[in-house]
């Protein structure tokens, strides 16, 4: 079986089973948000500073994986995205770390009302979303028989997510997206030979961002299945223990087959 | 057609221009060599045994400000660990906050003798199963012929102020008694203490210590606790006991009626507590010790380890084959 084989199968699958699982009612009518199951590969370059182990920057490339399913009801798109990135080789000059990222994020949008843009139609969604990011950071600067360098973040989030579909022709958009977060709860590692800090919070927009920015044309090559290449940005800032700060640009390929 | 690429290009402009660099920056300032003048500074002022291992000091820092000065970010940690691993000493470490207490050094006998010792092998000689501690830091039990036993994994804390007297109520009327510390354990002078009075029959001076040169003046070991145990007491250790492990074995050999058995231990004998973590102006920390420990004889153990009275020499072929020979002997003496 090649690889397009698997996709379909997988999809197929999908379409028949998630539906029921989730307890959504069907798709009633199409739209411009590109429903069904995309899968996505990214590659770029990513940036830490995670003080919980060290002031210095580490950089290097940060692979990305994803699998997005989503849904139209009535009045608005159900989508469930995860996503998933490792990397051993971030540095700091002669020094690596090991990077883990994970996601699982789901929202609802909700169409706007169309408008024009250089004479051409413009649909925007907004919506509300719930995310889990979990961060995780093996540094390889202590090595010993016990104890090796490692720091972890989760957030818990109730954010807002955007989309914005912009038709330059019948088979060609330009799309964009905007996911933040608003209020989260998150975990961090503390040391608690230096503290007594609890290692749970309620964070706001002042204390943590996690933000997710895509734009990118998207090209129909069937009425359901189109393919999408994108600039996406993602920047994370958790502020209220040890600072931890990473950005990444990655150039991300889309595969969507909708049903 | 040209719109079709006009985009991708004007993409591939904005990933190469690198947000995540105007967000994630290097830091403002390096302080690699005012850590590396710190902590050698450090060492040079307190460390008591830089004559003693026959270290010139002077050299090592000629050597390392270079590496200092070239090291990028990170990387002076990888200076700081073959700075500190000069020192041979394995009490000595650097910590980040994600990284706990790295060790650059560990003394070779805990490398020949830690897989001499195997609590799975210690307890097929028992008949039943051996009790632990609420805080699992004491494991004890009485083995047939009613000889005590207990394992001691842990100075630390106040683990043996707590629960070491309910272990020797427990075994008071044995006929002998195997303490076994065959583990590389440090830990609080305090619980030395709290072990060693229990077995004491009048005062016993305690061994040299000196801080920065200055000599302890500090009043004689007394006796303590409702009961003394008076009968024969093997102590067990071989080259992964260590420190507090090492302290204890070196004031219970001056007692008639104790005999170490097994083999030489790891030889770590600089002290000073909480009080040796040392911040450098990065904010990374060392562990350098500045308390010189001695044995009763004058001699530091550093290095030099405590040695048994009788030696029994363990490896991990025998524990493989099932035998604890150096348990076997304290068995047979007890007996």
């Amino acid at each position: 079986m090649n690889k397009n084989h698997f996709y379909f199968f997988l999809a197929v699958l999908l379409s028949l089973f998630t539906g029921s699982l989730l307890g959504q009612d069907s798709s009633n009518h199409q739209s411009i948000f590109p429903e069904g199951i995309s899968l996505e590969y990214g590659i770029g370059s990513y940036a830490v500073t995670d003080e919980y182990i060290s002031k210095e920057k580490y950089s290097g490339s940060l692979p990305y994986y994803s699998i997005t399913w989503a849904n139209q009801h009535s009045d608005y798109v159900y989508h469930l995205k995860i996503d998933f990135g490792n990397s051993n080789e971030i540095k700091n000059y002669n020094v690596s770390a090991d990077i883990y990222q994970f996601t699982l994020n789901q929202g609802f949008s909700y169409a706007l009302p169309k408008f024009t843009l250089f004479s051409k139609d413009a649909y925007l969604y907004l919506g509300p979303s719930t995310e889990l990011f979990f961060y995780y950071n093996k540094q390889n600067i202590a090595v010993s028989g016990f104890d090796y360098a490692q720091s972890f973040a989760l957030l818990i989030s109730a954010g807002v997510n955007s989309q914005l579909f912009y038709k330059l022709w019948d088979d060609f958009n330009i799309e964009g997206s905007l996911d933040f977060n608003v209020f989260s709860l998150g975990f961090r590692m503390v040391d608690y030979e230096e503290t007594d800090e609890s290692p749970a919070k309620i964070l706001t927009l002042i204390s943590a961002n996690n933000i997710v920015f895509t734009v990118g044309p998207r090209y129909y090559l069937l009425d359901n299945l189109s393919v999408k290449m994108a600039y996406l940005f993602h920047l994370t800032r958790i502020d209220s223990w040890e600072p931890l700060l990473s950005a990444s640009d990655n150039v991300v390929f889309t595969l969507t087959y909708g049903f | 057609m040209k719109k079709i690429f006009l985009l991708p290009t004007v993409l591939c402009i904005a990933f190469v221009f690198s947000c995540k660099d105007l967000v994630v920056t290097e830091p403002e300032s390096n302080l690699n060599v005012e850590d590396f003048e710190a902590a050698w500074n450090r060492i040079n002022d307190v460390y008591p045994y830089l004559d003693f291992k026959k270290i010139n000091w002077d050299s090592i820092y000629t050597v390392y400000l270079p590496r200092a000065e070239a090291a990028h970010g990170d990387e002076f940690y990888l200076v700081l660990r073959d700075l500190l691993a000069e020192l041979k000493d394995g009490h000595v470490y650097y910590r980040t906050k994600g990284g706990g207490e790295v060790y650059p050094y560990y003394p070779q006998r805990h490398f020949k003798d830690r897989h001499a010792y195997s609590p799975f092998v210690v307890r097929k000689y028992f008949d039943r199963e051996l009790r632990l501690t609420e805080s699992t830091t004491v494991e004890y039990e009485i083995l047939p012929g009613n000889i005590g036993y207990a394992f001691l994994s842990d100075f630390h804390k106040t683990y043996l102020i707590d629960e070491f007297p309910g272990v020797l109520e427990y075994l008071k009327n044995t006929k002998g008694l195997i303490l076994d510390i065959r583990q590389k354990r440090g830990g609080d002078y305090k619980n030395i203490e709290a072990v060693v009075q229990r077995f004491l029959t009048e005062p016993l001076e305690r061994n040299d210590a000196y801080t920065m040169g200055e000599k302890w003046v500090i009043p004689p070991f007394q006796p303590s606790g409702p009961f003394q145990y008076t009968k024969p007491v093997v102590v067990l250790i071989n080259g992964s006991t260590f420190s507090a492990g090492e302290f204890t074995t070196e004031i219970l050999k001056q007692l008639p009626h104790v005999t170490a058995v097994g083999d030489t231990t790891g030889g770590g004998s600089v002290g000073g507590g909480d009080a040796s973590l040392y911040f450098l102006p990065s904010g990374k920390s060392i562990e350098i010790g500045f308390i010189d420990i001695r044995r009763y004889d004058g001699l530091p153990w550093e290095w030099l380890g405590i040695p048994p009275d009788i030696r029994v020499e363990q490896t991990e072929a025998d524990i493989l084959t099932g035998r604890d020979k150096q348990l076997e002997y304290a068995i047979d003496m007890l007996k």
